[in-house]
């Protein structure tokens, strides 16, 4: 085979190339052509210029090339994952650091919530639970306590659940005004939550995409649990 | 080359495959036509031309969540306007009222005057060009005109237009092939002087 044969060949596997019907062989040819001759390269420009021209949509960015700019960056990357990955994980460390005391901060409000929820449902039920015996040892408390340890420790909730009322006596002496109170404490805690799960999402959206799905894959599983 | 999923996914397959040449060859094709979207945010050339690579770059990194439910150009103009928009509110520019759509992007006159790229003689050029292009179509003999008009034009694939013109599939791309040729050997001499 002559060299304009050869050459008419490759000419012809890049046309098919481009139109998504080459063999694998001839696909690999094309690259590796690409790779090595700009005029191939520039052959493959015009194959699509005058496609869009056919079109009507003629850019006028014709003539303007900025592919080896994207490629000599995305070499560049690729080179140097190390420094490159530096400043992103960074940013991500940052969000992952951000995300734990996010958690840890949103993990309260949510207990709080729960908290004043099963409040309500406490007193709104004459069934005792089967904890009910052991909390029955347990004085009763004000209903403001759940909000003022709202600034404390996880701990403090479990014993805050049981001083809030999840034992008959207290369900009997918790007053309307003092269930009202809890479900407002409740529906706060509930917004705060979401508007928690919104800041988070925006936050780490500006982070990168990949991760801002991934953590919103990780606030609808904690809801769920 | 028309937008298909069939025309690209070779291409992308190959690039998941970790072969970069073949996102190269999809940069060449779609280039002109992001730089274009780009262009109808942002009205400095430099910026329109950092903001379309970083646009190419993103895509890029993203590849592995191409699903192909969409055609590679979409997905990749979206993640063009993306780019776009988060670029202007870096600069604390306003964001235009609304999108432009994927199908009207390619038609897109913009409203500020991009000093290096949108002058007459520009305009003029890429007028030429297009006029030259279709001169030649309609020189070609029937049988390459039409096979290229049906791949250009109409977006059939290599076997549809084969049923079309009933002959061979090898008929076709060699056809398609010669038209381009014929077209390009036209159009080389004035691309060269741009």
């Amino acid at each position: 085979m002559s060299d304009k044969s050869a050459r008419e060949q490759l000419k012809e596997s890049l046309s098919v190339s481009l139109d998504g019907q080459a063999s694998e062989l001839e696909l690999r040819r094309v690259l590796e052509g690409i790779n090595n001759d700009d005029s191939l390269r520039s052959l493959a420009g015009r194959y699509q210029l005058i496609g869009d021209a056919v079109r009507g949509k003629t850019s006028k960015y014709a003539g303007v090339d900025i592919s080896r700019g994207v490629m000599a960056a995305i070499e560049q990357e690729e080179a140097a994952p190390v420094r490159q990955a530096q400043p992103k994980d960074s940013a991500v460390a940052q969000s992952g650091n951000f995300a734990q005391r996010f958690w840890a901060s949103l993990g309260k409000v949510a207990l709080a919530a729960s908290v004043a929820a099963a409040v309500i449902v406490g007193v709104r039920t004459s069934n005792l639970t089967p904890e009910a015996p052991l909390l029955a040892e347990h004085e009763p408390a004000v209903l403001t306590q759940p909000v003022q340890l709202a600034q404390t420790g996880l701990r403090d909730y479990g014993v805050a659940s049981v001083r809030a009322g999840n034992n008959a006596e207290s369900r009997d002496n918790i007053t309307p005004e003092q269930l009202a109170y809890a479900q407002i404490l409740a529906n706060q805690a509930t917004r705060e939550r979401f508007r928690a799960y919104a800041l988070q999402h925006a936050e780490l959206s500006a982070v990168g995409g990949a991760q801002s799905i991934l953590s919103f894959a990780r606030l609808t599983s904690f809801d769920n649990q | 080359m028309v937008d298909s999923p069939d025309s690209d996914q070779q291409l992308v397959d190959r690039v998941k495959q970790g072969d970069k040449r073949a996102y190269d060859v999809l940069v060449i094709k779609y280039q002109h036509r992001i730089l274009g979207l780009v262009g109808g945010y942002i009205s400095d050339f430099q910026e329109v031309q950092d903001v379309t690579q970083e646009a190419f770059i993103k895509a890029f990194r993203a590849l592995d969540k191409f699903r192909g439910d969409s055609s590679f150009y979409t997905w990749l103009y979206r993640i063009a306007v993306n780019t776009a928009k988060n670029h202007l509110v870096s600069k604390g520019r306003r964001l235009p009222e609304s999108d432009i759509d994927v199908h009207d992007a390619d038609f897109l006159e913009t409203a500020t005057t991009l000093r290096v790229v949108d002058t007459p003689e520009r305009n003029l050029y890429c007028d030429q060009i297009e006029q030259v292009i279709h001169d030649v179509i309609q020189r070609l003999p029937d049988e390459l005109r039409t096979a290229v008009m049906l791949r250009e034009f109409d977006g059939l694939s290599y076997e549809e237009i084969a049923d079309v013109m009933d002959c061979p599939v090898g008929t076709v791309r060699s056809r398609i092939f010669r038209a381009r040729e014929a077209i390009d050997r036209e159009i080389r001499p004035l691309l060269g002087r741009s």
